[in-house]
């Protein structure tokens, strides 16, 4: 269709080109609010600035379109192809893009807020710095899934999001916003999460072995039953958090806080705390052996019935400690 | 969003509180540090997100108390406004395990001596139970410059290509909407950017006219326009008295969440008091949000 026809038949009332052939078309900056472009071909378009705000685009190609600042707004985009499109800085608040390919699209600086993205393949797509709160990632069924593989989320905001079972296994989460989100038993292994805020976060049961948690915000995250194995959590904040019955086996703590958190039956079998606070931490029926505490701050944690006798307790300080046999250290 | 559950509680129950509008408003000064008295405009702050700003603002029950103060010590009907914060920190102390709601509650003396006269809570530790002196309330307290509360902000007003264009002309050089500015703009993030200008102006009124110019200059010109009263109205609350009043965070990629607690002394705060009102009009006080 020609380009001129189309903008003029929608100027003059008209909407419904479902269908259309607009591939490659040049329609910056043009208002096209409420159109139904359904199944319509706008494979390599050129939308920069456009106003598609409420526009149905279901099942339609825009497969390397080119969409930077459009307002997509509240616009229906289910199973629509976007694979290599570029959305950088584009409006998608409360946009449906269920199902949709967003396999390697440029969403740097997006706004996804409220956005529906179950179902919606993400795999390989630049989200750095883009804003995702409220945004539906939630699995409901398996066939509903948001598949995340090799996505990179740097500094995106994933405030309260609800990610549970999510597989970001590798993803790159460096400095996001993960405040208050919920990953209950999400797959974080080898996820890089360094500098990430964590604070109020739901990762019980979360699998995050191995994963970079340097320098991480974790204030009084929950983190019961998490798998930490080899993780690197160095210089956390952990104050106040619940890691009960977690699997820390030689995970990095060293100079973390960890101050009133509470690690009872947790496995901290050969975990480095080198230099770590632990102030009033509670450690009940803790796992430590062959730990290196070696400098660490103690003073009125519990460790009742805690197993220490190969920890190495280097200049530690326990004042105050409550230690396994019940009795407290002076 | 998702929702702790004491917080959704929180909000289902200021929300029927029958002095909801007032408590809508005093929020949304804590917050935003605008007075707002258009039911519309008012409406368009989501309860939830307020309580979840100003908790995030406030890390602990006393720094909540002090905040509401601050606020509620700004306005002429004081006692009643007293009485609505206390309404809001009694709801709130929900979200804060550890404190004890009667060491917090704001109290209003009977008979208020002068506009100036001090909020204190009804127990004080020994170093508070000292009067306020002067340089105490002239304090103005900045916000914390939080780069992911500022993109969203910016997010929900203005388009953030369009944010992006605009602060990348005014701080690099004009984008001409070519192949290569394109690639340029994409190796740029908009945290960054925004950073970048707001430790560039030190004065308002400067950032404000340069940000105009630049977007007179632009393609998409009502666009660039609109962007930068966006820009500008998300940034004001960093400024006091038109004068930069936080110290502009050094770096930005390795930290999320940026402690600037910074305060600085300037004269008495008088932004929200007004001389000229009536008893029972809740909209007497007005702020300048944005002056375009």
């Amino acid at each position: 269709m020609d380009v001129n026809e189309f903008l003029n038949r929608y100027a003059a009332g008209e909407t419904n080109f479902a269908g259309a052939n607009l591939g490659r078309a040049n329609l910056t900056g043009a208002d096209l609010i409420g159109v139904n472009l359904y199944q319509a071909n706008l494979g390599g378009a050129f939308l920069i600035f456009a106003y598609l705000n409420r526009a149905n685009l279901n099942r339609a190609n825009l497969v390397s379109a080119k969409l930077c600042g459009t307002n997509l707004n509240q616009a229906s985009l289910t199973a629509t192809k976007l694979r290599d499109a570029d959305l950088q800085g584009a409006m998608l608040q409360r946009a449906d893009l269920r199902n949709s390919d967003l396999t390697l699209t440029n969403l740097l600086d997006a706004n996804l807020i409220e956005a529906d993205l179950r179902g919606a393949d993400l795999s390989g797509a630049n989200l750095t710095g883009a804003c995702l709160r409220g945004a539906n990632l939630r699995e409901e069924k398996r066939l509903y899934y948001a598949s995340l593989r090799g996505t990179c989320l740097r500094k995106a905001d994933l405030r309260g999001v609800n990610l549970k079972g999510a597989d970001l296994s590798k993803v790159d989460l460096c400095g996001a916003n993960l405040q208050e989100a919920t990953l209950y038993d999400a797959d974080l292994s080898g996820a890089n999460l360094s500098g990430a805020n964590l604070n109020n976060t739901s990762l019980n049961d979360a699998i995050l072995i191995g994963a970079n948690l340097r320098k991480a915000n974790m204030k009084n995250a929950r983190l019961q039953r998490a798998n930490l194995v080899e993780a690197d959590l160095g210089g956390v904040n952990l104050q106040g958090a619940l890691l009960a019955d977690a699997h820390l086996k030689q995970a990095n703590l060293s100079q973390a806080n960890l101050n009133s958190a509470r690690l009872n039956r947790s496995d901290l079998s050969r975990v480095k705390l080198r230099g770590s606070s632990l102030i009033k931490a509670e450690l009940i029926e803790a796992y430590l052996a062959r730990a290196d505490l070696t400098g660490a701050d103690l003073s009125e944690a519990n460790l009742f019935n805690a197993e220490l006798s190969s920890a190495n307790l280097m200049n530690a300080y326990l004042g105050g400690a409550t230690m396994p046999d019940g009795s407290t250290h002076p | 969003m998702q929702l702790l559950s004491p917080l959704s509680e929180i909000v289902t129950e200021l929300e029927q509180h029958e002095k909801s509008a007032r408590i809508k408003k005093l929020l949304v000064c804590a917050c935003k540090d605008i007075w707002e008295s258009d039911p519309q405009k008012l409406e368009s702050f989501p309860l939830e997100n307020l309580i979840q700003e100003l908790w995030e603002l406030n890390p602990t029950v006393e720094k909540l108390s002090v905040c509401l103060g601050r606020v509620v010590k700004s306005l002429n009907k004081r006692k009643e406004y007293a009485a609505i914060a206390n309404i809001i920190i009694t709801q709130m102390g929900q979200l804060y395990p550890d404190s004890q709601e009667s060491t917090v509650i704001i109290s209003i003396p009977t008979h208020p001596t002068a506009s100036t006269a001090p909020l204190y809570p009804d127990q004080q530790t020994p170093n508070d139970r000292q009067p306020e002196n002067r340089d105490r309330q002239n304090e103005y307290r900045c916000r914390d410059y939080n780069p992911f509360d500022l993109r969203l902000e910016l997010m929900k007003y203005t388009n953030p290509m369009m944010a992006k264009i605009l602060l990348f002309s005014a701080l690099d050089r004009q984008f001409t909407f070519k192949r290569e500015d394109w690639l340029t703009i994409r190796g740029q993030e908009l945290d960054d950017l925004l950073l970048r200008i707001f430790r560039k102006y030190e004065m308002l009124d400067i950032l404000q006219e340069q940000l105009v110019k630049t977007s007179e200059r632009l393609k998409y010109q009502e666009e660039s326009t609109q962007a930068a009263s966006a820009i500008i109205r998300i940034l004001k609350p960093f400024y006091h008295q038109g004068k930069r009043a936080i110290s502009p965070p050094q770096e930005i990629n390795e930290h999320p969440e940026i402690p600037t607690e910074a305060i600085a002394n300037h004269d008495d705060e008088t932004r929200l008091l007004s001389d000229a009102v009536g008893e029972e009009d809740d909209s007497e006080f007005t702020a300048q949000i944005f002056p375009f």
